[in-house]
């Protein structure tokens, strides 16, 4: 399966599944199961309501009962609030047959969201299981290597809650039935409120919870034969073959258009046809523009006609010396991608940038504005989606005085107003010059606008290696300004990200800069954190070591949500440079939920690893016998 | 172009630009044939070909079929073409039942469906309930085995409340066996191939409700967002199945977005099966998918 499955409205749902919502086997003969399988997508609400108040949600089966599982994969990405598991929601035993789960393998998030709801029965692998009933229910050779983002801010889903690495809550037993575990193993990477219990706390069956039956870090005896090799690859390698493309079929996601050359790419800037921005694309070779670049998803002549709605998979090659002339900018927006739009209904697939394991490289970049944009970045001017994986090195953006009175400058996006950036970079210089209207200027993004339409926003595994000369307004060394205006209970975050900054320039009156937010305004509702997140500063310029300003909206008795958090490991280095110093560089200091009374571990300083998010593996398909579909055409009937 | 065939041959023939108006397609409606329903001979079809052409049900209408409006006998067809073809129902009339671009309704007979290459393009199917992009409904009540095989179908829509499938809106029956082998649905169509307004909806199959009449469901595909809007709760949504009583999905793929907008607390969402398994029933399973 490769599902993307999008729950919309504020009602509830049950029973949801990357394979399926409710498998049950029932009477005699007990020989239902899913096996050999992999489950390859991920799970979306739209509404928050609906999110929290959902419950048996997994990225294989949301019920699981009375059946068998065995060699089955999932990197199916799973969130909720109650009976949230990489593998299965809720696994249920019954009178009639045992219920067995073996050889099983999860890669995915596994994400559980609080905010002041009831949050239980959430686990890496199984979120819930419920009373043992008189038949038993065996759990064997299990590996977790996902990710578990656990964003119950203030809730200790560690303890009473019931939540768990490897299983949440395990209801007390109502038969006489058996509950067995074994090879229980956690590789996971995990940001965790609280503490990180291997397995949640239930009653009784605590056998099953015991740290002793889950191996950590490496694997407990994980099988080498069956359905994974030694080095956890598949044994049963597939492999779909490519139906006969026709014009009618190509150039979905699944089946990209294929670019070789220069021309083909400029191509898609050129077409006004209103058909190729709404394609997707494979890159067959690497592209060195020198000179010849077009930027696409514009708007009027010579740029297409609208938002680019596609997707862009780089296959491994590269953009060389992209070279992006303004005046091929239309509207007023300017990048490599004028514009990301929204894909909406008429394709029902978020475009992407780049891949989990296919990043795109563009190494060197310039782009230099002087004609009233309002939102540049070096990959997306406006962005209403975001950027998978993206990095580009050698980049210059330049420009005078003419830069719009509401700029966002970014490395990589201008503005951002729905979407996130994961495991991307950007490293080179933004150079502005002096500006009556003083841009917000950011290593990777110049501004993220939370708001109620935008849905979560998150800059996550990214880093900026960045020098900022002249002068501007705010700059940040991964985010301009974060605008953050009555979201609601959205959440946005920094998370897992570095930016070294060379050099702040000179910032204009009213603004300063900081070492990872440039300017900070937040009104309403709706939660900020902040987690394992460094700034290296190596500059004398005058700057706040993380948040440059901090602008509470005119309503300030609207913090008593949890505003902005720093979580574990967030630092900045040195704080001499910072004006904010004790403070950590807030230049505002009337915050209340700064976790750990403003404790700074300044060893992450030499022991800050740079993690990319885990790219998931790959999925090769292909049938045992190899005729599927249809490779010889009977002809014309 | 016939009201029933019985025992017959037909093989070579196109039709083309038929339009069937409101007045004439209240029940058992086809362009070729309203009904195949002679108890003992079997009828044989191959190289047929319907294009361009419209069926407008009547405000009663049900059992309606791009080819066939319903078949109570043996049946074996292939090689047959279905392209451009409008079945244009209304999916808030509760009358509109059992609508496929193929085949309306295969009751119970005392012969097999057999259906192999067939294809279905550019076709647009809307009803209410029972509705299937090559059949609405199977009725399998007399222990057959069925087959249907090698059948693609490229850039359809397919429109319905309940019992919704891509191939197949609805499997009824207390006995026998239906296997569908490489079968592919393929739609970039907007907002997407299959569309449902209630629930049991899937990519090839909306329902199958009986726990003895058991589905196989073998190196089969479908790339075609599903979309689901609608009063109420909205339950067993599946990339390939909705409801899925009993049967084996093996060597099968579902890629694409299943986007679901309910007004009430729903149940049942899964990108291969909404449910897989009822209480009662015998092992149901996937393997190699």
């Amino acid at each position: 399966m490769d599902a993307q499955i999008i729950l919309n409205g504020n009602n509830p749902f049950s029973y949801v599944g990357g394979m399926a919502g409710r498998f049950e086997s029932g009477t005699a003969p007990n020989d239902g199961f899913i096996r050999e399988s992999i489950v390859k997508g991920h799970l979306l609400f739209t509404n928050n309501t609906a999110r929290n108040s959902s419950f048996a949600i997994g990225g294989v089966a949301g019920h699981f009962r009375q059946g068998v599982m065995d060699k089955v994969i999932s990197h199916f990405d799973v969130l909720g609030n109650i009976k949230v598991g990489g593998l299965v929601g809720e696994v249920g035993t019954g009178a009639n047959n045992d219920t067995v789960i073996s050889n099983v393998f999860v890669t995915g998030t596994v994400k559980f969201h609080g905010e002041g709801n009831a949050n239980f029965g959430n686990g890496g692998l199984i979120g819930f299981v419920e009373p043992i009933m008189t038949t038993n229910f065996s759990f064997n050779n299990a590996f977790f290597d996902g990710i578990i983002d656990d964003n119950s801010l203030g809730q200790n889903c560690g303890g009473f809650l019931n939540c768990g690495v490897i299983i949440g809550g395990i209801a007390p037993p109502g038969g006489a039935g058996n509950f067995s575990c074994n090879n229980l193993t956690n590789d996971a990477n995990y940001n965790y409120i609280g503490s990180a219990s291997l397995a949640g706390v239930g009653s009784g069956q605590s056998g099953c919870q015991d740290s002793a039956n889950v191996g950590t870090g490496v694997r407990n005896n994980f099988p080498t034969t069956g359905a994974f090799d030694a080095d956890r690859n598949l044994v049963f390698v597939k492999e779909w073959k490519i139906l006969s493309p026709s014009l009618d079929t190509v150039g979905n996601y699944w089946n990209p258009l294929e670019i070789k050359s220069v021309a083909d790419w400029n191509l898609v800037a050129n077409d006004n046809s209103n058909l190729l921005r709404r394609k997707s694309f494979r890159l067959m070779s690497d592209l060195t523009f020198n000179g010849n670049f077009k930027p696409w998803g514009g708007v009027g002549t010579g740029t297409g006609v609208g938002p680019f709605i596609g997707s862009i998979f780089p296959n491994g090659y590269r953009l060389i010396n992209v070279d992006i002339d303004e005046t091929e900018c239309s509207g007023t927006s300017c990048g490599m991608i004028i514009e990301l739009g929204l894909s909406g209904l008429e394709s029902l697939v978020m475009p992407n940038i780049g891949t989990w394991d296919d990043p795109l490289v563009v190494q060197g970049l310039t782009m230099t504005v002087t004609s009233g944009k309002n939102e540049i970045g070096g990959v997306i001017g406006l962005s209403n989606q975001g950027i998978i994986n993206a990095r580009v090195s050698g980049g210059l953006i330049a420009g005078n005085a003419n830069v719009g009175s509401l700029a966002s400058v970014g490395g990589l996006v201008g503005r951002m107003r729905q979407g996130s950036v994961y495991s991307s970079s950007f490293q080179g210089q933004i150079s502005l010059a002096s500006s009556a209207f003083y841009p917000y200027v950011g290593g990777l993004v110049g501004t993220m606008a939370v708001d109620s339409n935008s849905g979560d926003m998150n800059i996550e595994s990214s880093f900026a290696v960045v020098t900022f000369a002249g002068n501007s307004g705010a700059k940040g060394g991964i985010l301009g300004q974060l605008s953050h205006i009555n979201p609601g209970d959205l959440e946005s975050s920094i998370r897992g990200s570095y930016a070294v900054i060379n050099g702040f320039g000179t910032t204009g009156v009213g603004h300063s800069s900081g070492g990872i937010i440039g300017s900070y305004g937040h009104a309403g509702f709706g939660t900020f954190s902040m987690a394992e997140t460094i700034a290296v500063i190596n500059s004398a310029d005058a700057s706040q070591a993380i948040i440059g300003t901090y602008q509470p909206g005119s309503n300030y008795n609207n913090f008593d949500n949890p505003s902005i958090s720093f979580i574990g490991d967030v630092a900045a280095h040195p704080l001499a440079a910072a004006s904010g110093g004790a403070n950590v560089g807030m230049a505002y200091p009337s915050y209340s939920n700064f976790l750990g009374s403003g404790t700074i571990n300044y060893t992450m300083e030499s022991e800050f690893i740079f993690r990319a998010i885990d790219p998931h593996p790959k999925m090769f398909w292909e049938f045992p016998d190899g005729t599927f579909p249809f490779m010889d055409d009977p002809g014309e009937y | 172009m016939f009201a029933n065939l019985s025992g017959a041959k037909i093989e070579n023939l196109t039709l083309r630009d038929f339009n069937l108006p409101a007045a004439s397609t209240n029940t058992d409606s086809g362009v070729l044939a309203q009904t195949i329903i002679s108890p003992t001979n079997s009828v044989e079809l191959s190289k047929v070909k319907v294009f361009n052409s419209i069926i407008t049900p009547g405000p009663n209408a049900n059992n309606i079929g791009g080819l066939v409006g319903r078949v109570a006998n043996g049946l074996q067809a292939r090689r047959i073409r279905i392209d451009n073809l409008s079945i244009d129902g209304d999916n808030t009339n509760s009358d509109h039942v059992r609508f496929g671009a193929l085949i309306g309704s295969h009751g119970s007979s005392q012969g097999r469906l057999e259906l192999s290459e067939v294809k279905i393009l550019n076709s647009d199917i809307e009803g209410a309930s029972s509705i299937g992009g090559l059949i609405g409904r199977i009725n399998n009540n007399d222990n057959l085995d069925h087959s249907i095989r090698e059948i693609t179908l490229t850039q359809n829509q397919v429109i319905g409340r309940f019992g919704v499938g891509g191939v197949i809106g609805q499997f009824q029956g207390a006995s026998g066996q239906t296997q569908l082998e490489k079968v592919d649905f393929d739609s970039t169509v907007a907002p997407a191939g299959i569309i449902g307004s209630g629930g049991d909806v899937g990519g090839l199959v909306g329902r199958t409700e009986s726990t003895n009449n058991r589905l196989i469901i073998k190196q089969s595909r479908v790339s075609s967002n599903i979309f689901v809007s609608g009063i109420g709760s909205i339950d067993q949504v599946g990339g390939l199945v909705g409801l899925y009583a009993n049967g084996n999905i093996m060597d099968s793929l579902y890629q694409g977005t299943i986007s679901i907008t309910p007004t009430l607390v729903s149940h049942h969402i899964g990108g291969l099966a909404g449910r897989m398994g009822v209480s009662s029933n015998f092992g149901v399973k996937a393997e190699n998918n």
